[in-house]
């Protein structure tokens, strides 16, 4: 352990009036073991625990060539259109509804309650070009997050049923993403009760 | 009889011969460490809540940087002429193309050639884009990649901690 070294001891000395005696200077020898010990525990346990933040990744996959003539045959009643304008706000519109906004923490909710009441729905995400990338990303992942949700929500119903049932597939959100238009500003002008911004990202 | 009490003696240990260990580990790893090749341009992902691993090796990368520049790299191994050896070396390198929204399929197949020059059968293809990138230049990317059939990409994203996958 540590050790102070005093000098040898002198007789008693009698402190003088007006003369101050030098302090003694003690030797002070400290032992280092338990800060070393400490050290290597840190870095041990710091060695061990560590996660490092790697980046994910998304999937994508797109739809051959030419494939994109098949969605114009949809029943519009059963067509939710996702837009995302140029200002990255995101409006939602069953069929030829009016476009209404809604926030990316509500968007899976709202695409979940809008599969349970209309389980053909079909959704179509049309963003402006003048977007941001990172509005697709979060749209995309809000689609995805749907998807987990929806079905983990199956997999539980099957477990209760004890097995899946024949004849019925697991659950896989059906989307596909359009090129914006003309039309698509005019909406989102008429919805929001902006002046429609010309070349906005035609 | 009684035994006479063990005497208990100061224990002084000398840590030179450990810090001399300590200090020679760290040497030989700073000097046999091998980094990566860097990437060309620094990017800010977007945020996500997706959770899958990216591949590991053998994979393209499409950069897409804040100001719509694009990037098309690859790591290869390229052969070096290494003075100090006194022959060519394979030193794995990012070969990598500057190019435009338009030609970005066409540069992925010649990169796709190259690769296969060294036995890589379908890489993986990474898109790194930056979170402010225009949406349309992304969209030209995808459409030049679609052009090409190369349909199956993965996106790189930040993990979001705010977007929980499980909930209702």
């Amino acid at each position: 352990m540590g050790a102070v070294d005093l000098g040898a001891p002198k007789g008693g000395q009698k402190k003088k009036k007006g003369l101050h005696r030098p302090k003694r200077r003690v030797g002070v020898r400290i032992d280092m073991t338990p800060m070393v010990d400490i050290a290597f525990l840190l870095l041990i346990f710091y060695m061990v625990s560590t996660i490092f933040a790697e980046p994910q990744a998304m999937e994508i996959n797109l739809p051959p060539k030419g494939t994109e003539e098949v969605v114009k045959n949809v029943k519009e009643s059963e067509l939710m259109t996702l837009r995302v304008d140029a200002k990255d706000r995101i409006f939602w519109a069953m069929g030829t509804d009016k476009p209404d906004t809604v926030s990316l923490s509500r968007l899976p909710q709202l695409l979940i309650d809008s599969l349970y009441s209309m389980p053909k729905m079909i959704t179509v995400v049309k963003i402006n070009k003048a977007a941001h990338y990172s509005r697709m990303v979060d749209v995309l992942d809000r689609i995805e997050v749907v998807e987990y949700r929806i079905k983990a929500r199956q997999k539980a119903q099957w477990d209760r049923q004890g097995g899946k049932p024949a004849g019925e597939d697991e659950f896989s959100y059906v989307f596909s993403m359009a090129p914006w238009t003309r039309l698509d500003t005019k909406m989102v002008a008429q919805a929001t009760g902006e002046a429609e911004a010309a070349e906005e990202g035609t | 009889m009684l035994k006479k009490s063990k005497r208990r003696v100061g224990v002084i240990i000398d840590m030179t011969p450990m810090v001399d260990i300590g200090f020679l580990l760290l040497i030989f790893y700073m000097s046999t460490t091998q980094f990566k090749p860097p990437e060309q341009k620094a990017v800010t992902l977007p945020m996500s809540s997706s959770q899958r691993d990216l591949p590991k090796k053998n994979f393209i990368t499409i950069t897409v940087t804040k100001l719509d520049s694009i990037y098309v790299d690859m790591i290869l191994m390229d052969k070096r002429f290494d003075p100090q050896a006194g022959d060519s070396v394979e030193v794995p390198t990012r070969e990598y193309t500057v190019t435009t929204s338009d030609e970005v399929g066409n540069q992925i197949q010649q990169m796709r050639v190259k690769a296969l020059k060294q036995h890589i059968d379908n890489p993986f293809l990474v898109l790194k884009a930056d979170k402010d990138a225009e949406f349309g230049t992304i969209e030209k990317v995808m459409k030049s990649m679609q052009n090409e059939n190369l349909l199956s990409f993965q996106v790189v994203t930040d993990l979001d901690p705010a977007v929980s996958r499980s909930g209702t």
